[in-house]
């Protein structure tokens, strides 16, 4: 390397305290002359002296050329720590300029979710879902799609430290050895973990072997926002907990309890699919969906009959609907022999009985749009048994979730669209409760090693459980992390992750499909793999990760050709016929009578609620660093770069506060102020409020964004909570940074949506005046070879915002801050437009509809323009030529959809060499002073273009997917060449549903949209 | 000279142009002895605030230039605001100076000539404060020059469709145009200024920019041609830079923008605008300047009534606005007008422009009003307000607020709009005393010629 200063931008390391730090060195401590380096010196093993000894691997050989390109970003005047291998004899896979793509998972609740991750000469820059993966099925969600900027956070920690000391790796492990002998002494009585919830099997396998070497040791997981009530009820249920799994291809009429499931819970991806593969009322019967929840959500959104209640009052709400149900599946059905059959059936083998719900008929009697919905929607279920769910949330109390799986089995859709297995992982208790135990040996001083993988436990933890200050009572807590964030300071030593994309690891999904996790990259920074770090307390960390990993699967698959079913399962991603088989567990009915019957309805009263909700962005706080999800808006609220208190039109009325108004919330002598948000559709006299913000760690991005919400959690009330007390704080005022301020369609033909019988009846009377050719002077141009054109089903779009960080992600689209979208300058190039309908103090529905450039064929964008810097293809694309455009802006405010977005600042400017290796390289970062929009990806067509012209044929749908298509969990978006009688996209855009938006202008938008489809039931209209 | 009765006027002709009688000796001192005075502490007071405002001026366009479009408050979807208020606000001004001059002359009005001058002046300073703006609200200013139809090695060229490439050619020709008729007219005047000077350095400044003036009948001959030729070639100026302006808004598809009416209702705002502008700017100059008797009430007078039909052709194009909205039953317009302007969130400017410019005017149909110099200073003033209104109106309210509801979103200035609207102001100001200090600021030569008509109309009488 050169022996000269480091280019101008390349970034410096951290200097720790020393004035004159040698000029070469070869780990932090030596720069800082650290005296722990000085022991380790003689052992420190020459680099790469960890790689595995039967060579390279392929995967291997590319994630260190990745290190090649990422330390040559990274210049300084340190060596890498890998052996740095030349470009001269390039790997027989790789064309320099052909991205590649490879299989890995990530874990979320210790569930995998399979990915594809797109490679180019070893730098990750897309993810994308992966085909073969059963929750996956080749959609992502926004969460997963930030993996890479995730990855090159340059705030990620770099150091391994013990204290404020940076130690190398190998002093930490020595040291750590040393402290294991002592608790070998006495089998590991104080030696905990704190873990993240994994399905990893070989971690559980290091697990298990570290249990045999230290028996009295013990794992405690924890998850802020955790599945333990799902389990829970399973346990409740069956005596054992399971995994549910909902088949929502074969459900006909679901009923949702707070259960966000078709983006937040579980397989959302998978159920987003299957529930919008039966919303479309050209391909069979459509299902029907009830929910009944507090904060509207993405599956509220969705829902043909919705009801907003306390989240207290679900549980009454489900002990409702099981008298109801026991009542309906007692009536049958009048004229319909098969149900009356099976009516007979259900009573023999259901105890429900029907008096179960009379006590909270009363509850209701005030409200009897409840006691109807109830009624119609057991009535709506008994009529389809099989194929009827009712499903639970996770913020729900396992007793909950126990009335829901009650119903199902008394329906008979139990084991039908409701299955159930074996979980994938074993940490399934991860609340407050199965920590106290720890918390009180913490306090007791019983605990002398603490290993911490779990996210950010400090942060996460219940405000009650004083995490913090048990902490400091543990000498030796070792806490493994991304970043140095409220835990790491509290914790001895600090022991810096490696990320998802640059470590070795597996993982299972929720039906049991197990992925291999591949990295897509070598270490940015000197980071730990989990399996690495788990394996040092079997001293055998320097094996490294992927030495362990392919042990542990070599024991498993004693197969005469390991590698080649290796390479096999690397490149699929899952190994074939994992998935665990459907079990039919016994349910207990005698103990979930009684149990149910306890479902007391909530204290009546004007008392206010508070409700935690899973941010849909960062999560629990884990992605609070990343820049695209802050700026992603909120799918309900369109909030971007802040939480907020969200409170329904009447609370706020009652509460005199309006949005930005800063409201400061008190719980059990607690407080939090928080700025309020007036939402319609919410439950009145609920205050939401969204975990994962008020981050106070070492991340620049996540700091000051929001307040902390957690600091209102009590362990015995994780959720919601009665007894909140809001008042407004006099003259504070807090704007927030929506992107969307108006709420109202105003009665514009823009989101259009139709009950399922008035399409039945007269399918085109919305649409028919909406498309088609309109009189025009000029002749209408030819497009002889091909014409792109994408079709949007807002009936199966649920806004769940993948979509856009797709897009973001594909398209180097710059994040802008708050500051910037508080002015209303966002960039992102397609944005989710969310209506409501009815009047917004209560609405009726909510419609979503993902707004792109429409690629106009008579744009009003291009006529305007001084420079022609926007035009138009010979294939219909509206063609933006960023070098050319000076600016002018004509083209965005002559855009009728207004999706043009201007480089007001230089938004691309202050980027760290580490971000820009985020960049996708096939398409150009936008200066200043330059407008840009979508191209329907045109980067993807032009390679499709190379590759068929290769193979002498035209580009077919096969061949090509848009970022946003491709991200899509409910194929809501299509794309494709419309001169093709067999493209999809063609197709949808023939349908009696399709529609043009601002037709009128005759501005021949090539983006069609198809109307949204509700199934209300006619008993409730 | 004597002080000889003042011939009574006839009824029919209003009150005199010229008050007193005078010589041309006398005109010329008169009229070009405040270039040669000493600029007084009132010249001062209000130069060095104009001074600061240009400076001002400077330091936004450089921080604008070094940070970029984003230090201003245009948005997604407000994409123009400030930059073409203040560029259609002073276009719009700039338009009594060519109306004054060449349509009046062509209509043999005499009593342009005392004003035109002035009018030619500020026509010319604010047509320059206007192209900075377009020029200036670009992404990005230094490639501005691809709007130029010039041989280029890329091979591509303006797009002649968009009206900015025909706002380029407008307002260059304007300025162009406007400025030889102003200095074509300043010549005879000029070389009165150098025949008077009192020192030889400002003779030989002020005999070069008098190209060799002699005054001989030659000299007038082809003068008098060239001014005539000129007023011509301005003439369908006055029409077709506003009209093309116009046009900035009427081809787009924006509700709000997309009207007919649209040439015809900015041509008379301009003159509404550019006649108030005159007004406020004659009314202290005749006074500090003491050119009361070349411009005369009767001039003041005139204007007014200029106002008044404009004022009312303005009024006619609201009242289009609306009822075509109403009329054509289009949704998107009617929420427009009835809603967004009327009630929305800038319903205040929406109803000061009204006030100012439909309101105000009406107080020209009494003569009271129409000579009372106060209450016409105030009108002028306001009438600028309104019409600086109007083009906010359009401009901020049309794209805040157009087809998807989602796009919908808040507009605020920054400081640096406001810096920038003020320092134009002050730029224009500077320019403006600049040219009162060095410069004849009425038409000698044209005022004696006036003078010498009206005379012999006199003693035919």
């Amino acid at each position: 390397m050169s022996d000269h200063g480091a280019p101008e931008d390349g970034f410096k390391l951290p200097v720790f305290g020393q004035p004159e730090p040698p000029e070469y060195w070869r780990s932090a401590e030596e720069r800082a002359g650290a005296p722990a380096f000085l022991d380790a010196l003689d052992q420190e093993f020459p680099p790469g002296a960890d790689l595995p000894p039967e060579g390279f691997a392929r995967r291997e050989f590319l994630s260190l050329l990745g290190a090649t390109v990422a330390l040559a970003g990274a210049a300084c005047t340190t060596k890498p720590a890998e052996r740095i291998l030349p470009y001269t004899r390039t790997p027989p896979e790789l064309t320099p300029g052909n991205p590649l793509h490879y299989a890995t998972a990530v874990q979320r609740d210790g569930l995998a979710t399979g990915l594809l991750v797109t490679s180019w000469e070893g730098r990750p820059t897309k993810v994308e879902g992966n085909e073969e993966h059963p929750t996956s099925l080749g959609a992502a969600g926004p969460q997963d799609l930030a993996l890479t900027m995730q990855l090159y956070d340059p705030s990620r920690a770099r150091l391994l430290r013990h204290g404020g000391t940076p130690v190398a790796r190998r002093t930490f492990l020595l040291t750590l050895a040393e402290e294991l002998k002592d608790h070998e002494r006495d089998g590991g009585e104080r030696l905990r973990f704190l873990v993240e919830p994994t399905s990893s099997p070989t971690v559980l396998w290091l697990r298990d072997r570290i249990a045999d070497r230290f028996p009295k040791s013990k794992v405690v997981a924890f998850a802020s926002a955790g599945r333990e009530n799902v389990y829970g009820g399973t346990a409740l249920a069956f005596g054992k907990p399971y995994e549910p799994r909902y088949d929502f291809s074969r459900a006909d009429v679901i009923v949702s309890l707070d259960s966000d499931f078709l983006c937040a819970e579980g397989e959302g991806l998978r159920h987003a699919r299957q529930f919008a593969d039966r919303r479309d009322p050209e391909q069979g019967p459509l299902n029907r969906l009830y929910v009944v929840e507090s904060l509207l959500s993405i599956t509220g959104g969705m829902a043909d009959h919705r009801l907003a209640l306390r989240p207290s009052e679900i549980g009454a709400f489900a002990l409702l609907l099981a008298g109801e149900v026991a009542q309906a599946t007692q009536s049958p059905v009048p004229g319909d022999a098969d149900a009356a059959a099976s009516g007979r059936d259900l009573r023999a083998q259901s105890p429900l009985e029907p008096g179960l719900g009379a006590r909270v008929v009363a509850y209701f009697a005030d409200r009897p749009e409840v006691l109807k919905l109830a009624r119609a929607a057991a009535k709506d279920l008994s009529r389809n048994r099989a194929g009827s769910v009712v499903i639970a949330g996770r913020a729900q109390p396992p007793l909950v979730h126990l009335a829901a799986h009650a119903i199902n089995v008394a329906l008979g859709s139990h084991g039908r669209a409701v299955t159930f297995t074996q979980p994938a992982t074993p940490d399934l208790k991860t609340g407050p409760r199965a920590m106290a135990e720890l918390l009180a040996e913490m306090h007791a001083g019983k605990v002398h090693t603490l290993c911490i993988t779990a996210r950010n436990p400090v942060y996460g933890a219940p405000a009650d459980a004083e995490l913090a200050a048990a902490l400091e009572k543990v000498p030796n807590a070792i806490y493994h992390a991304l970043h140095e964030d409220e835990t790491a300071p509290h914790c001895a030593w600090f022991v810096p992750a490696t990320h998802p994309l640059e470590s070795w690891g597996d993982a299972r999904a929720a039906d049991g499909t197990i992925s291999i996790c591949q990295p897509l990259v070598a270490p940015l920074f000197s980071g730990v793999a989990e399996i690495e770090l788990f394996a040092a307390f079997l001293n055998e960390a320097d094996r490294g990760a992927h030495d362990l990993l392919r042990e542990y699967w070599r024991a498993q698959a004693p197969a005469v050709d390991f590698e080649g079913q290796w390479e096999r399962w690397l490149a699929h991603g899952v190994l074939p016929d994992t998935a665990e088989l459907p079990v039919t567990p016994a349910f207990e009915w005698g103990k979930a009578l009684a149990a149910i019957g306890q479902l007391a309805p909530a204290r009546k009263g004007a008392e206010l609620e508070l409700c935690f909700q899973v941010d849909g962005k960062v999560g629990d706080g884990r992605f609070s660093n990343v820049p695209w999800l802050q700026e992603l808006p909120d799918p309900i609220t369109k909030l971007t770069w802040d939480n907020a208190a969200l409170v329904s039109p009447r609370t706020a009325a009652r509460l005199q506060v309006g949005t930005g108004d800063v409201l400061r919330l008190s719980l059990r002598g607690r407080t939090v102020e928080a700025p309020a948000m007036v939402v319609p559709g919410q439950a009145d006299g609920v205050v939401g409020v969204a975990l994962g913000y008020g981050r106070e760690g070492s991340e620049p991005v996540a700091r000051g964004v929001g307040f902390n919400a957690g600091l209102l959690r009590f362990g015995d009330a994780m959720w919601f909570a009665g007894g909140l007390g809001a008042e407004r704080v006099p003259y504070a005022k807090r704007p927030l940074a929506t992107t969307q301020q108006h709420w109202a369609m105003e009665g514009r033909p823009i989101a259009l949506q139709q009950s399922l019988a008035e399409y039945r009846e007269r399918p085109e009377e919305k649409t028919e005046a909406l498309r088609g050719p309109q009189p025009t002077l000029q002749k209408p141009v030819e497009y002889p070879d091909y014409k792109w054109g994408m079709a949007v089903d807002v009936s199966r779009c649920t806004g769940c915002n993948a979509c856009v960080t797709a897009c973001q992600a594909e398209n180097n689209v710059p994040v802008v801050g708050r500051e910037q979208v508080l002015r209303s300058r966002e960039m992102h190039w397609l944005r989710i437009d969310r209506y409501f309908q009815g009047n917004l103090e209560s609405p009726s529905s909510m419609v979503t509809q993902p707004m792109l450039c429409q690629h106009c064929e008579a744009a009003p964008c291009e006529y305007v323009c001084p420079v022609n810097a926007t035009v138009h293809s010979d294939e219909g694309l509206n063609e933006m030529i960023y070098n050319r455009c000076v600016g002018t802006r004509y083209c965005q405010n002559n855009c009728p959809y207004k999706v043009r977005r201007f480089n007001f600042l230089h938004f691309t400017g202050e980027m760290d060499p580490l971000e820009r290796m985020g960049m996708n390289p096939d398409v150009t970062v936008r200066a200043r002073g330059v407008m840009e929009k979508c191209t329907y990806c045109v980067q993807r067509i032009e390679r499709a273009r190379i590759t068929t012209r290769l193979e002498g044929r035209p580009i077919r749908d096969a061949d090509l997917k848009t970022a946003c298509q491709q991200a899509c969990p409910t194929t809501a978006i299509v794309f494709g060449n419309l001169n093709d009688p067999e493209s999809q996209v063609a197709k949808l855009q023939e349908r009696p549903r399709r529609y043009d938006v601002l037709h009128e202008l005759n501005t021949r938008p090539r983006t069609a949209y198809l109307t949204r489809i509700k199934n209300p039931n006619p008993e409730l209209e | 000279m004597s002080a000889a009765p003042e011939p009574a006027a006839p009824d029919l002709e209003g009150a005199p142009l010229i008050l007193g009688e005078h010589t041309s000796e006398s005109l010329n001192k008169s009229l070009l002895d405040h270039v040669w005075r000493k600029a007084g502490p009132g010249w001062w007071a209000l130069f060095l605030p104009a001074l600061g405002g240009t400076g001002l001026l400077a330091v936004c366009i450089t921080y604008l230039l070094v940070e970029g479009t984003g230090v201003w408050g245009n948005n997604q979807p407000v994409g123009w605001a400030f930059d073409i208020i203040n560029f259609v606000w002073w276009i719009g001004i700039g338009h009594a100076g060519t109306l004054i001059s060449a349509i009046l002359l062509l209509f043999q009005q005499k009593w342009r000539t005392s004003i035109n001058r002035f009018a030619e002046a500020m026509t010319l300073f604010a047509v320059l404060c206007a192209a900075l703006y377009p020029t200036l609200h670009t992404g990005r200013p230094w490639f501005d020059y691809w709007l130029l139809p010039y041989p280029s090695t890329l091979g591509v060229g303006p797009n002649f469709k968009s009206p900015l490439v025909w706002d380029v050619f407008a307002i260059s020709t304007y300025l162009t145009v406007s400025f030889l008729f102003w200095y074509v007219g300043l010549i005879p005047d000029l070389a009165a200024l150098r025949d008077s000077s009192p020192t030889r350095r400002k003779r030989i400044v002020y005999g070069i920019l008098s190209l060799g003036w002699r005054g001989s009948g030659r000299h007038w001959h082809n003068y008098k041609i060239a001014y005539l030729l000129l007023a011509g070639l301005s003439t369908p100026l006055v029409v077709s830079v506003h009209t093309i302006v116009s046009f900035d808004f009427a081809t787009s598809v924006i509700p709000g923008w997309h009207a007919t009416i649209f040439p015809p209702y900015f041509v008379a705002g301009a003159v509404f605008s550019g006649f108030a502008m005159v007004v406020t700017l004659a009314i202290p100059a005749r006074k500090f300047l003491g050119l009361r008797h070349v411009i005369t009430d009767r001039h003041l007078e005139n204007m007014n009534k200029v106002m008044l039909a404009t004022g009312l052709i303005v009024g006619y194009g609201y009242l289009m606005e609306h009822f075509v909205a109403w009329y054509g039953g289009n949704q998107y317009e009617s929420w427009l007008f009835f809603v967004n302007r009327a009630q929305g969130p800038f319903h205040g400017v929406y109803w000061l422009m009204l006030f100012c410019n439909i309101v105000i005017p009406q107080l020209f149909w009494f003569k009271k009003a129409r000579t009372n110099i106060a209450w016409m200073w105030i009108a002028s003033i306001l009438i600028n307000v309104g019409m600086w209104c109007e083009r906010f109106i359009i401009i901020v309210t049309s794209l805040q607020q157009d087809y998807l509801p989602s796009s919908w979103d808040a507009y605020s200035p920054t400081w640096v709009d406001w810096g920038m609207y003020i320092g134009t102001l002050g730029f224009f100001c500077t320019l403006f005393l600049l040219f009162l200090k060095f410069l004849p600021a009425v038409a000698v030569s044209e005022v004696k010629e006036l003078s010498h008509e009206l005379k012999a109309e006199g003693s035919h009488g």
